[in-house]
C-alpha cells in the first residue's frame, strides 16, 4: 500500500468510526463503508442510502419498542 | 533495501546505455556534475520508474513527451530497470511514448524527489497553491472526493424538505381557504378536509356524465339540422332555376314554330355554301330569285334563334340534374339528423319529467309519420327544447363545479398527509447528512492539522540544526481557517512571531526552510523503502550552513533506504573529498562531459586520501601526482587545525595560505602538546575510553612534514631543476606520512576530522574514534 493510500486509509478509520459511534451509520457495513470512503466511491445517492438504511432500522425498532 | 544497480537505456539523456552501481555499503549517493552532464536524466529515471510522474520534466511550463526517449529512438527502445537487494524493477515506455508501463506493478520502492523548484513553489506560492505541493505527500483527495458528495447529498436533502414544507404550506392554506369560504365547519380544516375526501361523490359524477351525454346529443343533432336547413335553401334554389329555364323554352317556343334542333345544322352549312359563293342570283333550295347579303342576314338570324333555343335546353337539363342531386343529399342529411335524434330523445326523456310539457313535444316527434314530419317537429318546437338544453347545461356546470371542489379538497388533503409523513423521513435524512458533514469535515481537517503539525516539530528540529543561535525558527504549518485547502506557513523572526518567512527571512534562509519541510515529509511518510532524491536542490550556502546541512542528512539517512544527491555544486563535493564531512556513507559519482554520441559518462570518484593511497601503491609511480596530492593533503589538515586553534597567521584577503604558512603557524606551545588518541569499541560496538587507547603525538611527524614540504612545489607543482634531484623514495616518504598523518586524525568510521568539542577538554570525531588534544592553544 502506497503512503498516499495509507494516509486516505488512517482517515478513512477515523470519519467511518465517528459516523458509526455517531449512530449516522450501521456498524454492520462499517467495513464496506470504509473501504469505499477511503477509495473516493461513495457517490451521493450512496450516502443518502446510507443514512436511510439507518432510518429504517432506527424506526423500525422504535416501533417495535 | 539496498539499491544495487540502475540501468538506463535511451531515455532522455541516456543516449547509450548507462548502468550505475550503487555502493551497497553507502546510504547516500552523490552524483556530481557541472549543468548538463545528465544529473537530472539519471534522477528522473527513478522517478519515472518508481511514480506515476516525469520527474523534472514537469517543471517545464510545456511538457513534450516526445523527449522523454532520447532523441531518434523509438520508444519501445527506452527502458529503466533497477535491481536490489529485494527486487528488479523495470519499466519500459509505452507505444504511444506518453507514460512507462511497469513490471512488477506492486511493492514498487517509494521514491521521494525533491526538487529546487518545488521548494520555490512551496515557500513562494500562494497558501491554496501552497497545499498542493504537499499533495505527493498529505493526499487525502480520496476522502474529499466522498466528502463532496455528501455535501451535494445534504443540500438534496435541504432541497427536499424545502419542497414539501412549501407543498404542505400551499395544500393547507388551500384548504383552509376553502374551509373559511364554507363557514369554517368542524373543528379545523384538517378535520374538515378529511370528511371532505372522504366522501362519496359517485352519484354526482354520474348524473354530471348522463348530463354531459345530453348536451353532447343535442350539439350533434344540432349540428346535423344546421346541414338539413342549409341542404334545404339549396333544393329550393334547384326548384327556382328549373322553373326559369323551363319558361324561357316555353317562350322561345311560342315565338317560332320552326324551332328543331336538326334544322340549326343545315342552316349552318347553307351560311357556309352561301358565303363561298362570289355571287348568287337566286336561292339554291327553292331557287326564286335572291340576294346574296339579303339572304345571308336572314340565315344568321334564324341560327342565333336557334342556338339560344339549344342552350335554354340544355341548362334547363343541368337545372333538373341538380335539383335531384340536391333532393338525395336533402334526403341523406334528413336522415342523418333523424339518426342523431333517435339517440338524443331517449337520453333527453330521462331528464323530463312525465308532467313536463316537453313531454308532449317529445311524444310528437317521435309520432311524426316520416322523418320530414319529425324535423318540421323539432323546428317548430326548437326554442322550447333550447331553453331546456340550457337549463340542463347550467345544472351539468355546478354539478362539475362541486366534482371540482372535491377533487381539489382531496388532491390537497393527500399532498397534505402525504407530505406531513415525507417529512419525518426528509427532517432526518438532512439532519443526518448535515451531522455527518460536519464530522467528515471536521475529522479531515483535525487529521491534516495533526499531520502537519507533527510535521512542524521535525521540520522546527531540523531548521534549528541548520540554524542555531539564529533567533530564527518557530515553524508553523497549518491549514488556514475558513479555507478548504490552504496552507499557511509561520515563523519567528528575532523578536517577531509568527510572521509570514518570506517577507524577512534570506533567500538562502527560505531554501533550507524549504528543504526542511520537505525532508521532514519525507521522513514522515516514509514506508521503510523510500528513495530520497535531492535534485540539485543546494544552489550556493556558505560553509558553515553546507556542514550543517550535511550533517543534518547523515543523521536523518537512517530513516530511508537511500539518499540520491545531484549537484553541480562542488563545494558539497569537496567538503566529503577532504574529509571535512562524513564519507563513510557517501558513494561519489562524478559526471563527464555529455554529447549525443557518448551519452552520460559516469566515473566512480574517490576521497583524496584513498586517491593518495592508490597512488602511492600504483605499478607506476606517477612523482608529480603523488607529491601533489600529498601537498594538498597536507594543506587540507593544517587548515583544518589552524582554524580549530586558531592559529595566528598573516591575514590574506582571499586566505589562500600556502602550504609553508600553514605549517609555521602551529606555535611550539602548542605542538609539544599537541596529540591524537585512537580509542578501541567495546562489545557493544561503542568506543570505550575505558578499553586500550594508542596516544600518538603530531609534533615528530609534522616536523618531518615540514622537511619533506618543499617536494609538494618542486615535483608537484612547477618545472625545476630542484625537483629532478628530489629522489622516488623522499616523494614516496612525503606521500606516506601524509597518509599517515591523514589516518591518525581522520574516523575510520566515518570519515571526518576530530570536530566536535562535547567534553570541554579535547576534540573528538563524531562517533568518537579519535580524540584531538588539546582543546586550545596553551597561553
Amino acid at each position: 500500500m502506497s503512503e498516499i493510500e495509507n494516509v486516505n486509509l488512517k482517515l478513512g478509520k477515523k470519519i467511518s468510526s465517528e459516523l458509526v459511534d455517531n449512530e449516522l451509520i450501521n456498524a454492520e457495513i462499517l467495513n464496506s463503508f470504509e473501504k469505499q470512503l477511503v477509495e473516493g466511491k461513495i457517490k451521493e445517492l450512496d450516502w443518502l442510502k446510507v443514512f436511510e438504511q439507518k432510518f429504517k432500522i432506527t424506526f423500525q425498532s422504535e416501533d417495535e419498542a | 533495501m539496498k539499491l544495487d544497480k540502475l540501468h538506463i537505456k535511451k531515455f532522455r539523456g541516456a543516449s547509450q546505455p548507462i548502468t550505475l552501481e550503487f555502493d551497497q555499503s553507502k546510504k547516500i549517493t552523490m552524483l556530481f556534475g557541472e549543468n548538463g552532464m545528465g544529473k537530472s536524466t539519471i534522477a528522473d529515471a527513478l522517478v519515472c520508474l518508481c511514480t506515476d510522474k516525469l520527474g523534472s520534466i514537469s517543471d517545464k511550463s510545456s511538457i513534450d513527451k516526445d523527449y522523454i526517449r532520447t532523441l531518434n529512438c523509438q520508444s519501445s527502445e527506452v527502458a529503466i530497470k533497477l535491481e536490489t537487494n529485494t527486487g528488479t524493477y523495470l519499466a519500459k515506455l509505452n507505444g504511444t511514448g506518453s507514460s512507462f508501463v511497469k513490471t512488477p506493478i506492486d511493492n514498487i520502492p517509494t521514491v521521494r524527489h525533491l526538487r529546487r523548484s518545488q521548494i520555490i513553489s512551496l515557500i513562494d506560492a500562494e497558501p491554496s497553491k501552497r497545499y498542493e505541493a504537499l499533495k505527493d505527500y498529505i493526499d487525502v483527495a480520496n476522502i474529499i472526493k466522498s466528502e463532496d458528495e455528501l455535501r451535494k447529498a445534504h443540500r438534496t436533502t435541504i432541497n427536499a424538505l424545502e419542497n414539501i414544507r412549501k407543498a404542505i404550506i400551499y395544500a393547507e392554506s388551500t384548504l383552509k381557504n376553502s374551509w373559511e369560504a364554507e363557514g369554517s365547519p368542524n373543528t379545523s380544516f384538517h378535520e374538515w378536509a378529511k370528511l371532505e375526501a372522504d366522501k362519496d361523490i359517485t352519484e354526482q359524477q354520474l348524473l354530471h356524465q348522463s348530463y354531459i351525454g345530453i348536451i353532447g346529443a343535442w350539439r350533434e343533432v344540432e349540428s346535423k339540422r344546421g346541414e338539413v336547413v342549409k341542404a334545404l335553401k339549396n333544393y329550393n334554389i334547384c326548384i327556382v332555376n328549373e322553373t326559369d329555364f323551363l319558361k324561357i323554352i316555353t317562350d322561345l317556343e311560342a315565338g317560332n314554330s320552326s324551332l328543331d334542333n336538326s334544322l340549326l345544322n343545315v342552316l349552318i352549312e347553307a351560311e357556309k355554301f352561301i358565303k363561298n359563293k362570289s355571287e348568287i342570283e337566286n336561292c339554291p333550295v327553292c331557287e326564286r330569285p335572291e340576294n346574296k347579303n339579303d339572304l345571308l342576314i336572314k340565315i344568321s338570324a334564324r341560327v342565333e334563334l336557334m342556338k339560344e333555343f339549344q342552350k335554354a335546353q340544355l341548362n334547363l337539363k343541368e337545372a333538373k340534374k341538380l335539383k335531384e342531386q340536391s333532393e338525395n343529399t336533402l334526403k341523406t342529411l334528413v336522415k342523418s339528423f333523424i339518426d342523431e335524434l333517435d339517440i338524443f330523445i331517449p337520453k333527453f326523456n330521462l331528464y323530463v319529467d312525465n308532467t313536463d310539457s316537453l313531454q308532449d313535444i317529445l311524444n310528437e316527434i317521435a309520432d311524426g309519420n316520416n322523418n320530414n314530419d319529425k324535423y318540421r317537429s323539432v323546428n317548430k318546437n326548437l326554442l322550447l327544447i333550447v331553453k331546456k338544453i340550457k337549463e340542463i347545461e347550467l345544472d351539468a356546470g355546478k354539478i362539475l363545479k362541486s366534482i371540482n371542489q372535491y377533487n381539489l379538497i382531496k388532491q390537497h388533503h393527500n399532498t397534505s398527509v402525504i407530505n406531513r409523513s415525507k417529512r419525518i423521513k426528509a427532517n432526518y435524512l438532512a439532519d443526518a447528512t448535515e451531522k455527518a458533514l460536519q464530522i467528515v469535515e471536521s475529522t479531515r481537517k483535525r487529521f491534516i492539522e495533526e499531520e502537519l503539525l507533527s510535521i512542524s516539530k521535525d521540520v522546527e528540529e531540523f531548521y534549528q540544526k541548520m540554524h542555531p543561535d539564529e533567533q530564527l525558527g518557530g515553524i508553523k504549518l497549518f491549514l488556514k481557517p475558513g479555507a478548504k485547502n490552504s496552507l499557511e506557513l509561520n515563523a519567528d523572526f528575532y523578536t517577531s512571531l509568527s510572521v509570514t518567512p518570506q517577507s524577512l527571512y534570506s533567500e538562502s534562509h527560505l531554501d533550507t526552510l524549504g528543504i526542511c519541510i520537505f525532508l521532514a515529509l519525507a521522513k514522515k511518510y516514509n514506508d521503510g523503502n523510500t528513495i530520497l532524491i535531492l535534485d540539485d536542490v543546494v544552489m550556493s550556502v556558505d560553509e558553515d550552513h553546507l556542514d550543517r546541512f550535511i550533517e543534518l542528512l547523515h543523521e536523518q539517512v537512517h530513516s530511508f533506504s537511500h539518499i540520491l544527491i545531484t549537484t553541480h555544486y562542488r563545494p558539497w563535493k569537496d567538503r566529503y573529498r577532504h574529509n571535512r564531512a562524513p564519507t563513510d556513507q557517501v558513494h561519489f559519482v562524478e559526471l563527464r562531459k555529455w554529447n549525443l554520441a557518448t551519452g552520460i559518462r559516469l566515473q566512480n570518484s574517490k576521497i583524496d586520501i584513498h586517491e593518495l593511497r592508490n597512488a602511492i601503491d600504483a605499478d607506476y609511480f606517477d612523482r608529480q601526482r603523488i607529491s601533489n596530492l600529498a601537498g594538498t593533503i597536507l594543506e587540507n589538515i593544517l587548515d583544518f587545525l589552524s582554524i580549530k586553534y586558531q592559529c595566528k597567521i598573516s591575514r590574506k584577503v582571499r586566505q589562500d595560505y600556502v602550504l609553508s604558512e600553514l605549517l609555521n603557524c602551529l606555535s611550539s606551545k602548542l605542538l609539544k602538546v599537541m596529540k591524537v588518541a585512537h580509542l578501541e569499541k567495546n562489545s557493544e560496538g561503542v568506543y570505550d575510553d575505558l578499553l586500550k587507547i594508542n596516544e600518538y603525538e603530531l609534533k615528530p611527524i609534522i616536523d618531518v612534514l615540514k622537511q619533506l614540504s618543499a617536494i609538494r612545489n618542486q615535483v608537484g607543482s612547477h618545472y625545476n631543476f630542484d625537483g629532478s634531484l628530489v629522489s622516488d623514495s623522499d616523494i614516496e616518504e612525503f606521500g606516506n606520512k601524509v597518509y599517515d598523518f591523514a589516518k591518525l586524525l581522520i574516523c575510520p568510521i566515518n570519515g571526518n576530522f576530530p570536530d566536535k568539542n562535547k567534553s570541554g577538554s579535547y576534540h573528538e570525531t563524531r562517533t568518537g574514534s579519535i580524540r584531538l588534544y588539546p582543546l586550545m592553544e596553551p597561553s
